[in-house]
């Protein structure tokens, strides 16, 4: 099991989504039992979703949506 | 956390809470409003309209089946998105044919979009000065592996650096992205 210490550190890596394999496992597998971790991951996901611009709603896939979602009921 | 957030996760938990009644208006709601963003960051990492357009479509069934997925103490409707969307495209870009069609394309270091970010009109003053205070090598770092869907491993590869460095100054500038950013954005 990773250490809080080890995973704390790559908390802002995961948010990027920057991990693969086994060390994205274990921060998660981490995540789900440290709330500090946690907290600190919702900062960081702030921060990326900081990063991207607002733009017009692509329309044409709302229907796309609708179609989807009452063909699964 | 100011009463400010307080108020709009509110308004965010109610809006989830009418898409499990299965209220079809909440979610167009949603949709009007995050869309353009959740688009935008799924062409960035993609390069491909109809592949970015998937994920728009699965980002936004996802909260439709699992509404309970989005906890407002945890964040905003719209980093949720975000986070969905992104791991979703990510997940694209490193499927196994997109993976090697990526490695036999050569590396690209010179373009990395945060740098045309920091002079674009699209992000607020606030975001614009946050990623004008990071060092060079941690902008390109951080918008290798967001932008271009990288893990730091292959951002490494990518610019032939130790994967401990690059590492390192993903971590240090998210650090100040973090604290510049603190109670600035939702």
């Amino acid at each position: 099991m990773m250490a809080h210490t080890q995973a704390r550190e790559l908390i802002p890596l995961f948010a990027l989504d920057a991990l693969e394999g086994r060390e994205r496992d274990e921060v998660r597998s981490h995540l789900d039992s440290c709330p500090v971790c946690r907290s600190e991951l919702s900062r960081y996901m702030s921060v990326t979703a900081a990063l991207t611009p607002d733009s017009g709603a692509p329309r044409q896939t709302w229907d796309r949506i609708v179609a989807s979602i009452q063909q699964t009921g | 956390m100011g009463p400010g957030l307080q108020a709009v996760n509110d308004g965010e938990l109610a809006l989830a809470a009418r898409i499990a009644d299965r209220d079809q208006t909440a979610l167009e709601a949603v949709f009007d409003e995050y869309s353009g963003a959740v688009k935008a960051i799924a062409l960035r990492v993609l390069h491909d309209d109809a592949l970015a357009d998937d994920v728009v479509q699965d980002t936004f069934v996802r909260l439709w089946n699992s509404p309970e997925k989005f906890r407002p103490e945890r964040g905003s409707l719209r980093t949720f998105l975000l986070t969905v969307a992104h791991g979703r495209a990510v997940d694209v870009v490193r499927s196994e044919v997109a993976r090697s069609r990526r490695e036999q394309r050569p590396p690209d270091p010179d373009h990395y979009d945060l740098e045309e970010e920091v002079w674009s009109r699209s992000l607020s003053e606030t975001v614009r000065a946050a990623l004008e205070d990071l060092a060079p090598g941690e902008r390109e770092a951080i918008s290798l592996a967001y932008f271009g869907g990288l893990s730091y491993v292959e951002v490494a590869r990518r610019l032939g650096e130790p994967e401990g460095t690059v590492k390192s100054r993903i971590r240090s500038g998210m650090k100040k992205l973090a604290t510049s950013l603190a109670g600035k954005t939702t």
